[in-house]
């Protein structure tokens, strides 16, 4: 992945997110599946216990939108829950959105956590139209997210130390207390954001021309790397489909 | 508008693209949270959330008045999401996240950046909300489903309340702490305190 272009794997998941927006199909989302993985393990060397929490986290998710899909169709009936038909159709869809939730999910946070930021961003400048402008107010934005969740907590202790009591004697936050703690991070957000401009002015960032000392070219390795997951990808989705038939 | 955008508005837009994503990803945590415990319903009770997504075009568009900044601060926001934090939708949230800013600005381009009243908040918020019920729909099959009537009232409702009238609120809100005092909202005068 190093020697990749960060902007070669980064478009592969949005196609890959566009193709499966339209496939209904559990076998061959299962197959696609699985050679993602493949692809994970084996080209980025992510370990079996990274692939199965990432999947973990997207359970719920998936469980939910297959119950919803199951109750919420027409078809032969399966089952009753109470005022509810389970149906045939409404499993199948429902197992093939969930299976969709996984194939995008899991590789795009993989992949996102692998990609590094300043990389992905001088390659954006350099291959898209970002301006060194917007490239460095996003790089300075991703900073400022790397320490937001300690601001955060910050705020919510801030918020607790002053909240009512409950019968047990634990602070009482509730909603308010969340939305306060919002508008302090928008507001301290601002206020950074406001300097770092005057920061970046006074640098000349907005400057016409300007030239760079990283550079990100996209190689015979980004072509090659995206043929075989695209082919291996094909491949995976069509066959199994085929032979077990619609 | 006619004037270029300050580095100080690029910022702006970035960092309350960045705090609402965090922020979202907060809200993704209760949705999950509530999704689970509705059950067979998990999936509406998402709709009920929907407008949240939709605040930050609004507010980055009545903040700094120049076109496109809705959008730019939509998209920033889902990919923070999308990359950072991992959200279940994925990589197509960027699209989507395109068309919520669209739809979410397209009323004050239309007015053209003027006029900021409840009501263009509240337009604001339906159509965002309206588009991306467009896409997701086609996305995940809705068109059959007997829900589609009840899905599509939700979700508007959300985005007038969350997206629409939040965020006219929130703006009022951050413009009473002085943080926004070099910006174009500055120029006109302020509403009165209520």
């Amino acid at each position: 992945m190093s020697r990749l272009n960060p902007l070669t794997p980064l478009g592969l998941l949005l196609v890959l997110g566009a193709a499966v927006s339209f496939v209904l199909d559990g076998v061959a989302l299962v197959g696609l599946h699985g050679w993602l993985v493949v692809v994970l393990a084996c080209g980025l060397r992510v370990g079996v216990a990274e692939l199965a929490r990432t999947h973990l986290v997207f359970v719920p998710f998936a469980l939910g939108v297959l119950m919803t899909n199951a109750v919420s169709r027409s078809g032969a009936v399966l089952a009753e829950l109470g005022p509810l038909d389970v149906t045939d159709v409404g499993v199948r869809v429902g197992l093939a959105l969930a299976l969709r939730v996984l194939v995008v999910a899991v590789p795009a946070v993989v992949v996102g956590r692998r990609t590094d930021p300043t990389r992905l961003v001088v390659a954006a400048m350099q291959h898209l139209p970002l301006r060194p402008r917007g490239g460095f107010a996003v790089l300075t934005a991703h900073r400022m997210l790397a320490d937001m969740p300690q601001r955060w907590q910050l705020l919510l202790a801030a918020g607790r130390s002053r909240a009512p009591l409950d019968r047990r004697g634990a602070p009482r936050l509730g909603v308010c207390g969340y939305a306060r703690a919002a508008m302090g991070l928008l507001v301290g957000g601002i206020r950074r954001g406001n300097r770092i401009a005057d920061a970046l002015d006074v640098r000349g960032i907005g400057a016409p021309a300007r030239t760079a000392r990283l550079q990100e070219p996209f190689s015979r390795a980004d072509a090659l790397v995206a043929a075989v997951v695209v082919l291996g990808a094909v491949t995976a989705a069509v066959g199994p489909s085929t032979a077990v038939g619609p | 508008m006619r004037a270029r955008w300050k580095t100080r508005d690029v910022m702006l837009t970035v960092v309350l693209g960045v705090t609402f994503g965090f922020l979202y990803w907060a809200l993704v945590q209760a949705w999950t949270a509530l999704s689970v415990l509705a059950g067979p319903f998990g999936d509406l009770t998402q709709h009920v959330l929907l407008g949240g997504w939709l605040l930050v075009a609004p507010v980055a568009v009545a903040i700094t008045r120049r076109p496109g900044s809705g959008v730019v601060a939509e998209v920033m926001a889902s990919i923070v999401e999308v990359v950072f934090l991992g959200s279940p939708v994925g990589p197509m949230l960027l699209i989507a996240a395109l068309l919520q800013g669209v739809g979410s600005e397209l009323p004050f381009a239309l007015t053209r950046y003027r006029r900021f009243g409840w009501g263009i908040y509240a337009v604001s918020g339906a159509l965002g909300a309206l588009l991306v019920f467009g896409f997701s729909a086609a996305r995940a099959g809705w068109f059959g489903s007997d829900l589609l009537a009840l899905r599509l009232g939700l979700q508007i409702a959300s985005g007038v309340l969350l997206g629409g009238l939040l965020a006219r609120v929130l703006v009022s809100a951050l413009r009473r702490t002085g943080v926004l005092e070099s910006f174009a909202i500055a120029r006109e005068p302020a509403p009165a305190r209520t």
